[in-house]
């Protein structure tokens, strides 16, 4: 069917106006990936013009199977991410329902609860490594005050707490967000929906299980998209609170293991394996989650 | 649509005025060449250069318009690298002596050789900072930075806490033994530091250069010999006995360098360890200390007949690059920054100590003159590089976690070492 002038001309329009979004997505995004993506397969080092490297073929990802701090980082990034997984999205619900259905001053407490999301990430960070210090941190002198001495640790000095710290304080930071796009699902459940379960005897756990939450599919399933891809661009909490440390890389990531390999160490072709490998396990896990959902959905 | 086309083209019109003024007010100014001089450090760390720089732009018979710009670390080495590879580097620029090597052995910087010869400087600048200024392998002898300011690896103590204890400045390991004895039993630490980053190495450091010095560090790196050598082993045992023994607080495993100097300026520890970069920040914190003061230990012997007196960083490289458009404008500049009108300035208002000993003549500052009289005449040695500097940044970062769980009791230093060899041969089989 032939388009009319007037479809043609909004057409253009639309291309017009899409554009400029179009050439910056593919100035900053599409561009430094594909260029990740080549420099994984060379040997380049990243201070030397980039003729001088050598292609090596797969020998970059061969390595990164041996490289005990690729596979560290990896086993950390996983702890790191089923905890954040399967904490985030339940308390972010909890409290924006505890906001909506049982809190007086609403707004109040919502901006409240708000409040460590819109803290710039270095200051929440620095504060933390302040609270959670050995020897003058906040949480250990409450411990010392309560006579709990021998639990007063080096929480971010000791390699069996380190992680558990650092995921507890991503927690306290990303909760927020979470709890925000929570808030504005249950907002979006029609009133008749709780009101004919009202009717129908339903209990409040009755209606959060059987209404609540299958109404709010979409949401969680965007939560739990979003929290995926967070969970492997975590970078400046562990860069800012541990550096990776302590002991052997107890809290190193794989975004902070390609930037010390990149940039510190000089090996700019592995440490864009270790990006290009990154890139790889979040599409195949966020692919793995739209198919989950899909047929869920078809279900 | 007409309108919309017309706000477009003012809009236009006045952006390039503004554009077209910009340059016209650069080309007034741009009458004698611009040298762009970078700074990894802060503006803070030296204070007086940026009145200096506006002084000798300020006179129009100086041949350059030097452009001084600070970056405070972050981001630094990333732009210095983009530029490098946008072909368009800075005429001046600092390296860390890690990533200087890693530029040196790229062929990516100038020569100095000449230049510290015409300047008379061959004779006079010391002679491990020389040794310092060239790739790790430096076959040539040639010198590719000007290393900026010296610092020893010391260790500080509490003046005041040591009279009153009567505690003799230690000189051996026997001595700093019975200082820690007193110290414990008068219910303080004796020695702390923070563990939890470089400081951990820089224990390592303190006796590897006494018992070994320098070739073994340049060995390992180049493949010719190993991190856990048995002679390195033994070095590291040293450390690891003096935190069983009491001398090093094992606490230090938890701290960083602020809490440590925390412990340190309070009062709970007579010693801290690290180098004497360290002055800044203890005078920061013992400015609300009245009462308290302190000094380094002028020479203390960790092993018999030591090799050198203390291991020694020789500063961060300035550098110009091998294919600098204006080499005459980058040496104008270095000669400026690294002459003798900003040093005395330098010493006399910061309190840094450079390589050339006749330029430290006005340094007043008690810990950092005892450095400059006592430590750096017996260290001006190439065997006297700091083991810090002289690894690569995975295998320093290796060996502080590694120290920090020796110090915590989980590892020994025949393990450590080994980690840090095995993390080495990983890093060269993933560079090739």
């Amino acid at each position: 069917m032939k388009k009319t002038i007037q479809e043609r001309y909004k057409l253009k329009w639309f291309e017009l106006f899409l554009a400029p979004a179009l050439i910056l997505y593919t100035i900053f995004w599409a561009v430094p990936i594909l260029s990740t993506l080549s420099f994984s397969f060379t040997n380049w080092s990243g201070i030397t013009p980039l003729s001088q490297a050598d292609f090596v073929g797969l020998k970059n990802f061969k390595q990164m199977t041996t490289d005990p701090i690729f596979i560290q980082s990896l086993k950390n990034n996983f702890q790191y991410g089923i905890v954040m997984v399967l904490v985030v999205p339940p308390l972010s619900f909890m409290i924006a329902y505890l906001l909506d259905t049982h809190v007086p001053f609403k707004k109040f407490f919502g901006v409240l609860a708000y409040i460590p999301a819109i803290l710039p990430s270095v200051v929440v960070m620095l504060l933390w490594r302040w609270i959670l210090n050995a020897q003058y941190g906040l949480v250990n002198t409450l411990l010392r005050a309560a006579g709990l001495d021998k639990f007063a640790i080096g929480w971010l000095s000791n390699v069996e707490t380190a992680l558990w710290a650092v995921t507890f304080v991503s927690i306290w930071k990303t909760i927020p967000v979470y709890m925000i796009l929570a808030l504005a699902g249950l907002q979006q459940i029609p009133v008749e929906y709780k009101e004919a379960a009202i009717i129908d005897g339903a209990n409040e756990w009755q209606r959060i299980i059987h209404v609540i939450i299958p109404s709010m599919r979409g949401v969680f399933y965007t939560i739990f998209t979003l929290i995926i891809i967070d969970v492997f661009r975590v970078f400046e909490l562990v860069y800012i609170m541990t550096e990776g440390g302590p002991g052997y890389y107890s809290t190193e990531m794989l975004l902070t293991y390609m930037y010390k390999t990149s940039f510190s160490s000089y090996m700019a072709g592995y440490g864009s394996a270790i990006a290009a490998t990154t890139i790889i396990i979040v599409l195949f896990i966020t692919a793995l989650n739209m198919k989950l959902s899909a047929k869920y959905d078809e279900e | 649509m007409k309108k919309f086309l017309c706000v477009l083209c003012i809009l236009l019109c006045a952006l390039s005025g503004v554009f077209a003024n910009g340059s016209s007010e650069t080309s007034a100014d741009s009458s004698r060449p611009v040298v762009r001089v970078y700074c990894g450090w802060a503006e803070t760390q030296l204070p007086n250069w940026r009145a200096l720089v506006d002084e000798y732009n300020a006179n129009p018979d100086n041949p350059i318009t030097i452009q001084l710009e600070f970056f405070g670390s972050s981001g630094y080495f990333d732009r210095l690298n983009a530029e490098f590879l946008a072909g368009d580097p800075p005429e001046v620029f600092q390296l860390t002596k890690t990533v200087f090597n890693e530029y040196a052995a790229a062929g990516r910087l100038y020569d100095l050789t000449d230049y510290l010869a015409e300047r008379g400087l061959s004779e006079t600048l010391n002679k491990g900072a020389q040794a310092w200024a060239g790739p790790l392998v430096n076959e040539t002898g040639h010198v590719y930075g000007f290393p900026d300011f010296a610092n020893t690896s010391c260790i500080f103590y509490n003046v005041n806490m040591f009279k009153e204890l009567g505690i003799e400045e230690p000189t051996d390991m026997e001595s700093l033994r019975e200082a820690a004895r007193i110290l414990n039993e008068n219910g303080k630490k004796a020695i702390v530091t923070g563990a939890s980053d470089w400081c951990a190495t820089d224990l390592f450091a303190k006796v590897q250069a006494q018992m070994v010095g320098t070739d073994i560090l340049i060995d390992a790196y180049m493949g010719n010999a190993q991190y856990n050598d048995p002679v390195l082993v033994e070095a590291l045992t040293v450390v690891d006995n003096m935190v069983k023994e009491n001398i090093i607080d094992p606490s230090s495993a938890d701290y960083n360098d602020d809490e440590a100097i925390a412990e340190f300026v309070s009062g709970n520890a007579g010693m801290y360890t690290a180098h004497t970069a360290m002055t800044a920040m203890i005078d920061s914190l013992a400015a609300s200390m009245p009462g308290f003061e302190y000094n380094i230990i002028k020479n203390i012997d960790f092993v018999e007949d030591p090799l050198i007196s203390v291991p020694v960083t020789w500063g961060q490289m300035w550098c110009v690059p091998a294919d600098c458009d204006n080499v005459e404008g980058a040496l104008e500049a270095l000669t400026f920054l690294f002459g003798e009108y900003v040093a005395n300035d330098t010493v006399e208002k910061v309190g840094k100590i450079y390589n050339v000993e006749s330029w430290n003549k006005n340094l007043s500052h008690p810990a950092l003159r005892t450095a400059v009289d006592y430590q750096m005449p017996s260290s001006a040695t190439a065997d006297s590089f700091y083991l810090v500097d002289m690894v690569s940044s995975r295998v320093l970062e290796n060996l502080n976690r590694g120290i920090q769980q020796m110090i915590q009791g989980r590892l020994t230093p025949q393990q450590v070492l080994d980690n840090a060899q095995q993390t080495w041969v990983d890093e060269q089989a993933q560079r090739q």
